[in-house]
């Protein structure tokens, strides 16, 4: 009784953990105190790295170490602070229950300090860093079907930190690039392979040692071998038995003759050639499986299912659309509507797919006579060559359709979803609505052969108050990556400063970037940022993770919105709003200001070319009294210093004002200030040159 | 006195505007400075006049200055330098080298190798305009510029003793005007202090006539057109080195 007392309450935590309304579905965001990980200091992290290795007994050379912490901690600390990690959300408090478990059944694990958090990609993948902290993509815990599963990659993962194969690797790697011992006058071939032969016994020593870790635990042990045959397409999402067909998606198929379905097919085999890849940082799957398989402890148990799969999935609705995926938006949606049929999120998703799409086809008409594939960057082509079949299905088909049919097609789709439901927000999918509309009256509304959408203004009062609301200009179309340079009186008082950034580098030293003066800059940066601010009467919020409090979480979830926004800014075509515009609504709502800016500066020090300094010394011995003078200018390298700005309004979603200033000179305090003051005025009062 | 009075209301009505307008240029804003500068530079005077190398020429100012815009920073200074005009191959018997120099047909065999020397004073008041470099980055008054300036001054030459023989101190004096271009590079420290460092290339009209009319006007007197020349050499080629306070 007690036990079944004890299971009920179990499960109905699980349920309140994990249980989300999937008919309005929130994107998921960071919850509670933020994590020391996120608070500390890079620096910080760094010089306790440093003491810490002083005691331990990996002979590494000092330097290397040193190197290593440095670059670690500081490309973790740009990884934590890019918005996309988050925290305390069911997917994250999953894989810490799931670690307690592990952590129980190995008591190896006890001191171990190790945490959880989830990567918002659709990549299928998970990876680990030296100092303790295992990141999870949301692709792969859409992807793994069993909590055993998870637990597997997780043994494997801790397996790498716990052997510090990261430091390891580094300081191969470092001993390969100095040109020294074993590897002295190696040409760069053999160099490339030590470093990967060196990696791949890694993950095969990782594999190894995770698998003791995961049959120490109650899981279901052939989950190893599911787990690895994942990740062994690691670049497709999760399966799923979606037939497509254009009535899934709203599309009224009475209008057109619509393109006739076809179904490409996958050949695995051709794609998955890693085998033949010496180079490769990982084994060959086949090999990793046969090895696992090989020291697999023969215990069958019936595995548990991934209790945040579900949420998973839901969540790379929003991240595809985020790339401007939308034939993979498309595809999960369709997947995740045969268990959640009456979605109004699913519905919403596809609508903005639909949306997306017919508005990049209408943008390229614009800008390439209509050839989308100028569009579409190289990382979404490879993504859709390696596609499953039936996400290249739906590609396919929305690829054939003509440009002006599809943008009827969603007109029509919208009106429908508009007219027999109620929408989640009836104001911005009208919005949406009228874009397609105005995209309609820009390019297509001039063809006699079109009037499926007049008949429809004929016949119908509202859709004709509509319409005949909406004027064909073709501004919107081309604004947001149009800066036309007009600056006059912005008149703007009141400012988001996302994430500004200080990044100084030396290219006379063979590690460039100079991560410790660039975090205190940085520092000092954001004074600026504010007094600056302040002498010109602006209300400035800096918006950035670099120097974020415990108790800053909600901070934190608008800095990952506006990553996300921007983002999609650069996949999708300029014509479309933004596909999370409601949460961007309440976030402009709640700083009182729709105009965010970007800021930076980028400091660079080189060496002077011979030629120069040798003229300079000549010219300044010739007038003698200025040789001091000559001689400083020669000894000295030369400075340039880049202050970015970029200002955008998130309401029109339109970039204002862009400008990248040039110093050539250090990058001091003064220069930056000079500049930083400069462009403050401009977004402040215009610009007076 | 006119000039001075039209400087003033220059310097008032620059005041007058700056104040009006709220959100200015400048650096943070601060657009005012006052500044001190000593300029020098030995080679020249060496070359044209017949100095020492190591004689620097030095001469030193007080500057008041305003940023007009983004690239465009305006001001006023005063100048002043003090030095020994070294007059050679004059006498020191009853007649002044002035004298001398009237007589010299009469008495040619009075001439003495020996060496003579005056006070020699510049005074003036300058104008300038400074023209900050797009191309450079600089955001006036922080970068590098180039400067055009217009001084009026004054040369006054008198005896320290060794001149004449009896009391008379005045020599020579004379209204001068001088063009100067320049271009340098100013810094900023502590967000207040700003350094300068500046190369200028001027023309003295009084000298200029003095290297172009050699003999013209001067009846013999060759120790003014010394004194002219030497006004040209100040000023011909110089290295400046200002600090100034940012307000």
């Amino acid at each position: 009784m007690k036990n079944f007392v004890l299971i009920i309450i179990s499960l109905s935590v699980l349920g309140i953990n994990y249980s989300q309304d999937f008919n309005q579905y929130q994107p998921m965001k960071s919850k509670g105190m933020i994590p020391e990980d996120f608070t500390k200091l890079s620096s910080e992290k760094y010089k306790s790295d440093i003491d810490k290795h002083e005691n331990d007994s990996l002979k590494i050379r000092k330097r290397v170490a040193n190197d290593f912490y440095l670059e670690s901690n500081f490309a973790i600390g740009d990884i934590l602070s890019n918005g996309r990690i988050l925290f305390n959300e069911p997917l994250s408090n999953y894989l810490e229950e799931i670690f307690q478990k592990i952590k129980l059944a190995n008591p190896i694990l006890q001191n171990q300090n190790i945490r959880f958090y989830i990567s918002s990609s659709t990549i299928v993948n998970a990876f680990t860093t030296q100092e303790g902290i295992i990141l999870f993509n949301t692709g792969l815990l859409a992807k793994l079907t069993t909590e055993d599963e998870i637990a597997y990659v997780m043994c494997h993962e801790i397996a790498h930190f716990l052997e510090k194969h990261n430091l390891k690797q580094f300081s191969f790697n470092s001993e390969v690039d100095r040109d020294k011992g074993t590897y002295k006058s190696e040409n760069w071939e053999t160099a490339l392979f030590a470093k990967a032969n060196y990696s791949q016994n890694h993950e095969m020593e990782a594999d190894s040692i995770g698998l003791t870790l995961f049959q120490n635990t109650n899981y279901n042990f052939k989950s190893a071998l599911s787990a690895l045959e994942s990740l062994k397409t690691y670049f497709l999402p999760f399966e799923s038995e979606v037939t497509f067909n254009p009535i899934l998606i709203g599309f009224n198929t009475t209008l057109f003759e619509l393109p006739e379905l076809t179904f490409p097919t996958l050949d695995l085999d051709k794609i998955y050639s890693s085998k033949n890849n010496k180079f490769s940082t990982h084994p060959d799957m086949e090999d990793r499986i046969n090895s696992v398989n090989s020291n697999l402890i023969n215990r069958d148990r019936t595995p548990t299912p991934n209790a945040v799969r579900t949420i998973a999935q839901f969540e790379l609705c929003h991240l595809f659309l985020e790339r401007a995926m939308y034939s993979h938006v498309i595809y999960v949606a369709l997947a995740l509507q045969r268990d959640y049929p009456e979605s109004q999120y699913l519905k919403e998703v596809i609508l903005k797919s639909i949306y997306g799409f017919s508005q990049a086809k209408s943008s390229a008409k614009i800008k390439s006579g209509g050839n989308l594939s100028k569009l579409v960057n190289q990382n979404d082509n490879n993504y859709l060559t390696t596609s499953p079949p039936e996400i290249k299905h739906i590609d396919q088909f929305l690829s054939d359709l003509d440009s002006k049919k599809l943008n009827v097609l969603a007109i029509f789709a919208f009106w429908d979803y508009l007219t027999n439901n109620k929408p989640l927000n009836k104001q911005i999918t009208e919005e949406r609505m009228r874009g397609l509309i105005q995209s309609h009256k820009s390019l297509y509304s001039s063809d006699l052969e079109n009037t499926e959408i007049m008949k429809l203004v004929n016949t119908n009062i509202n859709f004709a108050a509509l319409y005949n609301a909406v004027e064909a200009i073709d501004d919107r179309i081309i604004k947001f990556d149009n800066d036309d340079g007009k600056t006059d009186n912005f008149g703007i008082d009141n400012l988001i400063v996302l994430s500004p950034e200080y990044r100084k580098f030396n290219l006379t030293k063979e590690k460039a970037y100079r991560y410790l003066a660039s975090e205190k800059l940085l520092g000092s940066y954001h004074d600026a940022i504010l007094d600056n601010s302040e002498s010109l009467n602006m209300q400035t919020n800096i918006l950035s993770n670099s120097f974020i409090q415990t108790d800053e979480v909600k901070a934190y979830n608008d800095i990952a919105l506006l990553y996300s926004f921007l983002s999609e800014k650069l996949y999708s075509s300029s014509n479309s709003i933004f596909s999370r515009k409601e949460e961007l609504i309440d976030l402009i709502d709640r700083y009182g200001t729709d105009k965010i800016a970007l800021l930076g500066v980028y400091s660079v020090q080189f060496p002077k070319a011979k030629a120069e300094r040798v003229a300079v010394l000549v010219w300044t011995a010739v007038v003698f009294p200025l040789f001091p003078l000559g001689l400083y200018h020669a000894v000295t390298p030369k400075f340039r210093t880049f202050n970015y700005t970029l200002l955008i309004d998130l309401s029109n979603e339109a970039l204002l004002y862009s400008n990248i200033h040039q110093f050539k000179m250090k990058g001091n305090n003064a220069v930056v200030r000079s500049s930083l003051y400069n462009q403050l005025l401009i977004i402040n009062n215009g610009n007076h040159d | 006195m006119e000039i001075m009075t039209n400087l003033l209301k220059i310097i008032y009505c620059l005041l007058v505007s700056s104040f009006l307008t709220a959100q200015t240029p400048g650096f943070e804003g601060k657009r005012f400075s006052l500044g001190v500068e000593a300029q020098g530079m030995p080679l020249t005077g060496a070359l044209l006049v017949n100095e020492n190398f190591s004689d620097f020429n030095m001469r030193y100012g007080f500057t008041a200055d305003i940023v007009l815009s983004k690239f465009v920073s305006v001001g006023i200074k005063f100048q002043r330098s003090e030095d020994l005009a070294f007059l050679t191959k004059y006498t020191q018997s009853s007649f002044t080298p002035v004298e001398y120099s009237q007589n010299l047909d009469s008495y040619p065999n009075f001439i003495q190798s020996f060496e003579s020397a005056a006070n020699y004073s510049y005074s003036g008041f300058g104008a300038y305009i400074k023209l900050f470099s797009k191309e450079f980055g600089s955001i006036a008054p922080l970068g590098h510029f180039w400067a055009f300036e217009y001084q009026l001054g004054t040369i006054n030459v008198t005896d320290d003793g060794r001149f004449y023989d009896y009391n008379r101190s005045d020599i020579y004096s004379k209204m001068t005007h001088t063009l100067v271009v320049g271009t340098g590079i100013q810094k900023i420290y502590f967000n207040r202090l700003m350094t300068g460092l500046s190369f200028n290339l001027g023309l003295n009209t009084t000298g200029l006539k003095s290297f172009i009319f050699p003999g013209y006007q001067y009846g013999g007197m060759d120790f003014i057109q010394h004194i002219e020349r030497k006004s040209f050499s100040d000023n011909f080629l110089t290295v400046r080195f200002s600090l100034a306070w940012l307000l």
